[in-house]
């Protein structure tokens, strides 16, 4: 693997989608009666959200704030706290001072006297989300909603992900820190694709045939979609963990010792490792060492067998996949059969699980 | 004339030949609204009804016609006791004679150019800097008093023994008494508790 490494690439995705979120919660005189349904907005928004150590928690007149562990964990009696304080926001700004980054969402019901205050520093960052009456005129530069439903309001904050497809010409990934990446392979070549909602913020080590960067292109929940160029990066550490084959004084029962060295055994080397790792899917690195043979779990689905060639692991498989100097692309080559047990050179075999 | 704000980040002045402080401007709504955003306090409901005697105007919106908005009015004795008693145990309203020492103190006093830069560095209000910004620009003051709106704005609440009354020289056009602040009587109301839009307040607290 490490001598592969020359060949490899280093680009990361960086995009901040999820904004910071200051919930602010109307437990004042009107909203006595919506207990239920004030806080069971606010705990929907926090669950929606994918990262909560981004938000904040408030009430209307109040100029405490609480993460929302915090908020989860004694919501009732905070509600009770707070009871009483009249539908204020100037306080609650006061003591949180949001920034530019920070979406300011007040849940509740009625009049808000001091909103005008803050509406020309919060402009379009300020999101009134009503349950009952409204919180303010429907004039103004903020965003007005009444609901009761969490995903109506975090579609209002920030458009989701819903989608990312990396790729470049030339380019294959091989490696990357983001577990819902998939490799996804079509006739224009090899990318790296990821579905749903989850952060897609990812650094992807390539195997390189060409020199441009590569892009990402990222759909939103809103049906925009919009290419964001990779940035380059340094590689990730890529320990891999050890998968314990056996001993030399221990008797093996496909008769295989550590002197043997895995040349030896192609194919007996896939069922010593399914013996050894029987819940693993994907690749085992298997290699000579001073020590006899050493084996190593591979996380990812691709493994290059060459600079211009690799094996992609796909479920009931392994798909070899060869960059081809006409097109610069990397495609399938559905001609090449290739088994479970791959010759990686300087003595390292990568097993197929 | 600086001194350190009151606890809800207005400003006061100091005036050690009274040995007292004094609010500069009549308590405005954004200051009384920090008592109110108390939990268990007087509550929206309250608040909707004072509102309804004295509108309420945005210290970022005021405009020269409408500024008596800003200011907390339609509040009655035991109200204003109430938020003397939560701004600080020593806090009170003025007597006729100490709100009349004060107002003839701050006539003598010019207004110095950078007469708004002692605040810059103490624990403002961003929503009271904004509301002396927006006074200052409006009155192009000469003297304290001037930018005090001790002449202007409201008539304040002061005690008279048992009895409450209230000094100050409102502006013609936001109602008309022919009161002089320093040799007029003050207007007592003929019904104490009921909400008058004219009438607001400063406090004063000794040195």
């Amino acid at each position: 693997m490490r001598a592969m490494d020359r060949h490899i690439r280093w680009f990361s995705l960086e995009l901040t989608t999820i904004p910071k979120v200051l919930l602010v919660l109307d437990a004042s005189e009107s909203a006595e009666e919506y207990e239920e349904e004030v806080l069971g907005l606010a705990s929907g928004i926090i669950a929606a959200l994918p990262h909560s150590d981004a938000v904040r928690a408030a009430f209307l007149g109040g100029t405490e704030l609480f993460s929302a562990e915090e908020f989860s964990a004694g919501k009732t009696e905070l509600w009770k706290k707070n009871l009483g304080r009249c539908s204020l926001i100037n306080p609650v700004l006061r003591a949180a001072c949001p920034t530019e980054e920070h979406r300011v969402v007040i849940i509740g019901t009625g009049t808000i006297f001091d909103l005008e205050d803050q509406a020309e520093m919060l402009g379009h960052r300020l999101l009134l989300a009503s349950v009952g009456q409204r919180l303010g005129p429907d004039e103004g530069s903020w965003s007005s909603l009444t609901t009761r439903q969490a995903e109506e309001v975090v579609d209002q904050l920030w458009s989701r992900v819903t989608g990312v497809t990396i790729s470049g010409r030339g380019l294959l990934p091989i490696c990357w820190d983001h577990d819902g990446y998939r490799l996804a392979l079509g006739s224009d070549g090899a990318a790296l694709r990821l579905e749903g909602s989850a952060e897609p913020s990812t650094r992807v080590g390539f195997l390189a045939h060409g020199d441009g960067p590569p892009a990402a292109r990222v759909a939103y929940a809103d049906g925009r979609e919009v290419e964001v160029p990779l940035k380059t990066a340094r590689s990730f550490d890529r320990e891999l963990r050890p998968v314990r084959l056996f001993t030399a004084e221990e008797a093996h029962p496909f008769y295989l010792t550590a002197t043997d060295g895995p040349a030896c055994g192609p194919a007996v080397l896939p069922r010593m490792c399914r013996s050894a790792v029987p819940d693993w899917s994907g690749f085992i690195l298997v290699a000579e060492s001073a020590e006899g043979l050493a084996a190593y779990a591979y996380p990812w689905e691709v493994i290059a067998t060459g600079p211009d060639r690799v094996a992609a692991y796909q479920p009931g498989g392994v798909v070899p996949i060869v960059f081809d100097p006409l097109s610069r692309q990397w495609r399938v080559h559905p001609e090449q059969s290739m088994g479970g047990c791959l010759e990686l050179g300087g003595g390292v075999y990568g097993v197929a699980l | 004339m600086a001194s350190p704000c009151d606890r809800t980040g207005f400003p006061l002045l100091a005036m050690p030949k009274l040995g007292a402080a004094m609010h500069l401007l009549p308590v405005t709504k954004v200051q009384f609204e920090c008592f109110l955003a108390e939990p268990c306090g007087f509550g929206d409901e309250w608040y909707e009804e004072v509102l309804e005697t004295s509108w309420r105007v945005s210290p970022v919106r005021a405009t020269e016609a409408d500024r008596e908005g800003l200011f907390m009015a339609g509040v009655i004795p035991s109200e204003v006791e109430a938020f003397a008693q939560w701004l600080g145990p020593k806090w009170r309203v003025p007597s006729a004679k100490e709100w009349r020492q004060a107002y003839t103190l701050l006539k003598a006093v010019p207004f110095p150019p950078d007469g708004l830069e002692a605040w810059a560095v103490s624990d403002l209000n961003p929503l009271a800097a904004a509301t002396l910004r927006l006074l200052a620009h409006q009155l192009k003051p000469r003297t304290w008093l001037d930018l005090s709106l001790m002449s202007g704005a409201l008539l304040e609440w002061v005690s008279l023994g048992n009895e409450w009354g209230g000094l100050g020289e409102p502006r013609p056009q936001f109602a008309s008494y022919l009161i002089d602040p320093l040799r007029s009587d003050p207007i007592r109301p003929i019904h104490r508790d009921r909400r008058l839009r004219d009438f607001g307040m400063r406090l004063w607290c000794p040195l």
